[in-house]
């Protein structure tokens, strides 16, 4: 890896090499997350992936194409010499059949990714509202034994004791996050879905914990403190 | 639950093997984001279209030596996204003008992605509304207008030692608020 891609790793920018980098280190990379993560993500353009793949695919493709080039060309030339001839009615349908198959295929992914695309507003939504007011307190989920940290998000609380937890991905198919709080009264639930932003009511509440339900098998994720 | 971190590294380890559908997928996931930084530091969207293309070539070809125990994959491809950015802008030798960077500029928001992860999202906004305004300014010019810090202080008209602390100053914030978040 040369200088530029050492640098990348190491969360640095083009000043390393100046000693003029406000953007290295431990607290550079963290910026680094931080100040794009904050930017609204762009469309991917059209084709971007397939010019990608085309690209990497030439790369790879190179020391085993000129080894194969004559061999190759000639086993096609045999299958294609080899090939029934086909009537044009069954071409006809089998166009018209992977025509309607695509139609099919696009309008449930049209559909799909409509539905998802009003999940992720409503969602927006909420966490605009969240994040615009001042007095909301983040606190992050501590792991429960045996469970890596890299899975855990927050808590949100805001005075009047609403409260939302947010994970970074909904929960595995077939199980369930569970909400209970611990207080005075004792255990209480106070919410449960799949989707990886809950929320609920903390009044008298002293420690939230974050369980995966699936069936009878009931795992603690996390827990957290609010005084 | 399958945490987008743990993905990554993996989907890093199957790239190191040759794994095209590995690439597809970081491409899938942090492709908008690199575009979007990009587009933020050139103010054209051909060009930041190139430094994506460019920037995931370069990961296929270098993956082989990353580790992903040492950095996040999407750490990597910021900083990678962003130096390319700074080449071109030095080949320029001139920076976008305020209107274009206007036009292009997204206010720091909750933002939802292809990946609805929303807690780094959380967190950048959380980490940068501790700064005032005068040096998330400074950080913002340093790291998307790539301005080192003499080009700061002349431009800003305040002394080489108190930009470089103001910007010091404030990382150390964001990491604080980062890290108290964790």
């Amino acid at each position: 890896m040369n200088e530029e891609g050492r640098a990348a790793g190491r969360g640095e920018g083009p000043e390393a090499a100046n000693g003029n980098a406000p953007f290295e280190g431990r607290e550079g990379a963290l910026a680094t997350d931080a100040l794009v993560a904050g930017l609204q993500p762009s469309e991917l353009p059209a084709g971007g992936w397939e010019r990608l793949s085309a690209a990497v695919g030439a790369r790879r493709a190179e020391p085993v194409r000129r080894e194969a080039g004559r061999a190759g060309t000639a086993a096609a030339d045999r299958r294609a010499a080899s090939r029934p001839g086909r009537s044009r009615p069954y071409v006809y349908a089998a166009i018209a059949t992977l025509a309607l198959a695509a139609l099919a295929v696009v309008g449930t992914w049209g559909y799909l990714r409509g539905a998802e695309a009003a999940r992720l507003r409503d969602d927006q939504r909420i966490l605009a509202y969240w994040m615009s007011n001042p007095e909301m307190r983040l606190t992050a989920l501590e792991p429960a034994a045996g469970v890596p940290t890299a899975r855990l998000g927050v808590l949100c609380v805001l005075p009047d004791g609403r409260a939302l937890v947010l994970q970074p991905s909904p929960a595995e198919r077939g199980s369930t996050y569970v909400v209970v709080g611990w207080g005075a009264g004792g255990l209480r639930e106070l919410a449960r879905g799949r989707e990886n932003m809950l929320q609920f009511d903390v009044t008298d509440v002293e420690v939230v914990e974050l369980r995966a339900e699936r069936g009878d098998d009931v795992q603690t994720l996390a827990l957290a403190r609010l005084n | 639950m399958a945490d987008t971190a743990v993905r990554d590294v993996e989907l890093t380890r199957s790239l190191a093997r040759g794994d095209e559908a590995a690439l597809r997928q970081l491409y899938e996931r942090h492709g908008g984001l690199v575009l979007a930084l990009a587009t933020r530091m050139l103010g054209s969207r051909e060009e930041a279209e190139e430094v994506l293309h460019d920037t995931f070539y370069r990961l296929w070809q270098n993956a082989h030596r990353f580790d992903p125990e040492r950095a996040a994959v999407r750490t990597y491809l910021y900083a990678l996204a962003r130096n390319l950015c700074l080449s071109r802008l030095r080949a320029r030798r001139s920076r976008p003008v305020a209107a274009d960077l206007d036009e292009h500029h997204v206010a720091y928001q909750v933002a939802m992605s292809a990946d609805p992860d929303p807690v780094p999202a959380l967190m950048a906004a959380r980490a940068l509304s501790v700064l005032d305004d005068g040096d998330r300014l400074l950080v913002e010019e340093a790291f998307f207008g790539g301005w080192s810090y003499s080009e700061l202080a002349a431009r800003h008209g305040l002394p080489l030692g108190t930009v470089k602390s103001r910007i010091k100053r404030a990382l150390e914030k964001m990491r604080g608020a980062l890290e108290a978040g964790r």
